[in-house]
């Protein structure tokens, strides 16, 4: 968290300090002492250039770091298909999947209401559809290769998580899943003539939910088919936490948009305007 | 005394900072002010830096002090282990590793603050020039008696415009 807010603020010393320049009188004051001062010498810029990579490189350990550290707090588990060696890489291929889906549908949104065409530019769509096509490959793999070593070790107490996902109660949730993280993507990422701003947010959309189902398709039914038999159940949310559920939803669409409003959402200095182009 | 020299020209703007150093001028003295971050050659007007050191160190320090509070904490509180070693480093190598990033974060914000001049005293009479897109402007800290010297190379070298700033 620390890391991350860091990270967030370097790039945006040297916007804050010119919008401390032209602006309402308590958001110059704001962007005045977030920007400390900054004059734009020599000396700020490339100490801001060598933290910035330098805290990429560690962001990028941390990341992996913290998403392994959630899947092994279900590989340590012992509950049936959580036991597993893959889960970490496959957390963290699977945080990044949905990482840049988010970005996608982030980058869309914010290209159309603010009007940002010259600075976002279909090639950057481009280059991060290709990311996407990539990491939904990725955990295409992933997920048959912890599904069919599961299916071929034939494990009775496996096996019945397995059953209850692929062919029974959580079965829609499964294959819906599949189509939404790889069917979806591969069609409309991978045909070169499909591959424009709208399939790509589409695309993307359908990654978001994908991953939410993905957790659900985790947790749910090895809960529900536990060691113990007599734990054995269903589960289908009650209103209460499909409440709390789009609550998290719109606190983090709130939070983004205040962001969204007091700080450029791109990196101004950083950032030249693309000629223009065809979507 | 401060002089302030505005180039339009990258090139212009080496030349001018070469023609300093050959006079003695020396990059202490010299700052550049611009929109975005300029790239000059090798050896023009480096700046030494020493955030990845610091930055290792922060790392080295965090991580030393999670393994000893952590042995510590295991000593002194005893859990049940049923037989288990009371301290493993492996067991607790996340909040080690997280740890010690966090002291390789730390360190290294501390240290661009330090190093880029946002929290170090600065001479309250040294004038921070107002820089147009696409212009540089060279900040020059000289000696009275050296301003018509530094004025010249700036000149022959090619600025657009040189003013002076209070000393």
């Amino acid at each position: 968290m620390t890391g991350s807010v860091i990270y967030l603020y370097l790039p945006l010393i040297p916007d804050m300090a010119q919008l401390a320049e032209h602006n309402t009188p308590w958001r110059r004051r704001l962007y005045r002492a977030l920007s400390l001062g900054w004059t734009g010498s020599d000396r700020e810029w490339r100490a801001l250039e060598r933290a910035m990579k330098l805290m990429a490189c560690i962001i990028l350990a941390v990341a992996v770091s913290v998403h392994t550290v959630v899947a092994w707090d279900f590989a340590m588990a012992l509950a049936p298909m959580w036991h597993s060696t893959i889960f970490g890489p496959y957390f963290v291929a699977g945080a990044i999947f949905s990482g840049i889906a988010a970005l996608i549908v982030a980058m869309a949104i914010i290209r159309r209401v603010l009007g940002l065409e010259l600075y976002l530019a279909r090639g950057h769509f481009d280059r991060l559809c290709k990311l996407l096509l990539l990491m939904s490959l990725l955990w295409f793999y992933f997920t048959m290769a912890e599904n069919l070593t599961v299916w071929y070790g034939n494990e009775p107490k496996e096996m019945a998580v397995f059953g209850s996902r692929t062919r029974a109660h959580y079965a829609p949730y499964f294959w819906t899943m599949v189509v939404l993280n790889w069917a979806i993507p591969f069609v409309l990422l991978g045909i070169r003539r499909l591959r424009t701003i709208r399939n790509a947010t589409i695309a993307s959309v359908c990654v978001l939910i994908g991953m939410w189902i993905e957790r659900f398709v985790i947790v749910v039914p090895s809960l529900a088919n536990p060691r113990l038999p007599a734990a054995s159940g269903f589960y289908a949310p009650t209103w209460i936490e499909l409440a709390i559920t789009a609550a998290t939803f719109a606190a983090m669409a709130m939070l983004y948009m205040i962001f969204a409003k007091l700080f450029p959402i791109i990196a101004v200095w950083e950032f030249k305007p693309h000629p223009q182009e065809d979507d | 005394m401060y002089l302030i020299g505005e180039f339009h020209d990258e090139g212009a703007l080496i030349a001018a900072i070469r023609g300093l150093r050959a006079n003695g001028v020396e990059p202490a003295s010299i700052d550049l002010f611009s929109e975005e971050p300029v790239e000059l050659p090798r050896g023009v007007l480096d700046r030494p830096s020493r955030l990845s050191l610091v930055s290792v160190s922060g790392a080295i320090l965090f991580g030393v002090f999670a393994t000893l509070f952590i042995w510590w904490a295991q000593r002194n509180y005893r859990l049940d282990t049923g037989g288990m070693p009371v301290f493993s480093f492996w067991a607790t190598g996340v909040i080690t590793f997280e740890m010690t990033m966090f002291g390789a974060i730390l360190a290294a914000f501390g240290w661009f603050l330090w190093e880029s001049g946002l929290i170090r005293a600065r001479d309250p009479g040294a004038p921070v020039p107002t820089v147009d897109p696409g212009s540089i402007c060279l900040r020059v800290h000289c000696r009275e008696d050296d301003v018509h010297e530094v004025s010249d190379s700036m000149r022959r070298a090619g600025a657009v415009h040189i003013g002076r700033g209070a000393s």
